[in-house]
């Protein structure tokens, strides 16, 4: 079984988060049978020069859903994931990973409801970290 | 999982390898069942049930679907409830029937403490984004899965059901998705 890499695209709909020094988004996944699409990707935002941009958070998936998913009256959960703040523990948490079939792209919500945004919980801020795993279905061979 | 693919046809292991070989690879097509098939991603309807002893109804255009990929003895599944028009909310637990038997040495029993989580959800909140809430799957008994509530939500109850996590409404629902084992079917 071979492990994949892949490079998410990190996405703010009010405008892309910009990674500061040394910051970085990777991905990595593996197919099982090969169907099935196990993945991982992790935000660290780096230090100076980080930028939050603004809106709805995203992330790509390394492969496309497999269409009877993407049909899916509402947005399927396809996965768990943590948001570290390094500053402050209580604004850390963990998140559901929801798939958007309009656009084809991972978000997030939060324990109360909402979606993680450049704004809620938290403003991220330098040094800040994201981790997420996925598990979905795939048609590509 | 254990199979037996010694199953010698004769004495020469390099002529015989041949037709030993091919047997062992259907022994292994078969314990694999339709995950090695083209088509993988299968689909059923789970049974919507209130665990209070009246079911759910998702009414005409309601939805409740699901599907999953079963490799070996994992299934992997995805499935949505939605309330649709004429729906009515049952009373108590809400259960998902699945038509999977689980392996007889969780010791799987019927409450929340002794359901382990096996995914993640959320509730469908069609008005506001304050209601879309986080669940915990956990799975029960010998084929169902139950929904379990976030920390602090002021609900009552531990568990998702007719009443207490939100208050039901047409386009309401829930989202899961789940990973658990079932009994080997070689």
């Amino acid at each position: 079984m071979q492990t994949n890499t892949y490079s998410p695209s990190w996405t703010g709909t009010g405008g892309n988060p910009v990674l500061g020094s040394g910051g970085s988004v990777t991905g990595k996944y593996i197919r099982l049978h090969p169907g099935m699409v196990y993945g991982y990707a992790k935000i660290n935002t780096g230090g100076s020069g980080f930028s939050a941009g603004g809106g709805t958070y995203r992330l790509t998936l390394p492969v496309a859903m497999r269409a009877e998913i993407d049909s899916f009256p509402v947005n399927p959960a396809i996965g768990k994931s943590y948001f570290l703040d390094a500053s402050a523990a209580l604004t850390s948490t963990d998140m559901t990973v929801l798939y958007d079939p309009g656009v084809g792209r991972m978000f997030f919500r939060r324990q109360d409801g909402d979606s993680w945004t450049a704004t809620a919980p938290v403003v991220p801020a330098q040094g800040d970290k994201m981790v997420v795993y996925f598990a979905y279905p795939t048609s590509v061979a | 999982m254990v199979l037996s693919l010694i199953d010698p046809l004769g004495s020469n292991f390099l002529k015989d390898f041949p037709g030993q070989n091919l047997i062992n690879l259907d022994k292994i097509d078969a314990a694999a069942g339709p995950s090695l098939a083209t088509q993988p991603l299968r689909s059923f309807v789970p049974t919507f049930i209130g665990g209070g002893g009246l079911n759910p109804y998702i009414g005409t255009d309601g939805v409740n679907i699901a599907y999953y990929y079963k490799i070996w003895d994992h299934v992997y599944a995805w499935g949505e409830v939605i309330f649709g028009a004429g729906w009515t909310v049952g009373l108590g637990t809400y259960i998902l029937e699945l038509p999977f038997e689980y392996d007889s040495f969780l010791n799987l029993g019927s409450g929340i403490s002794s359901s382990p989580v096996v995914g993640q959800g959320w509730v469908q909140d069609a008005s506001s984004s304050a209601g879309r809430l986080p669940l915990t799957v956990h799975q029960r008994e010998t084929n169902r899965l139950m929904f379990g509530v976030r920390l602090e939500s002021s609900a009552i109850n531990r568990d998702l059901r007719d009443s207490g996590y939100i208050t039901w409404a047409q386009g309401d629902g829930f989202i899961w998705n789940a990973q658990f084992k079932v009994k080997e079917t070689p």
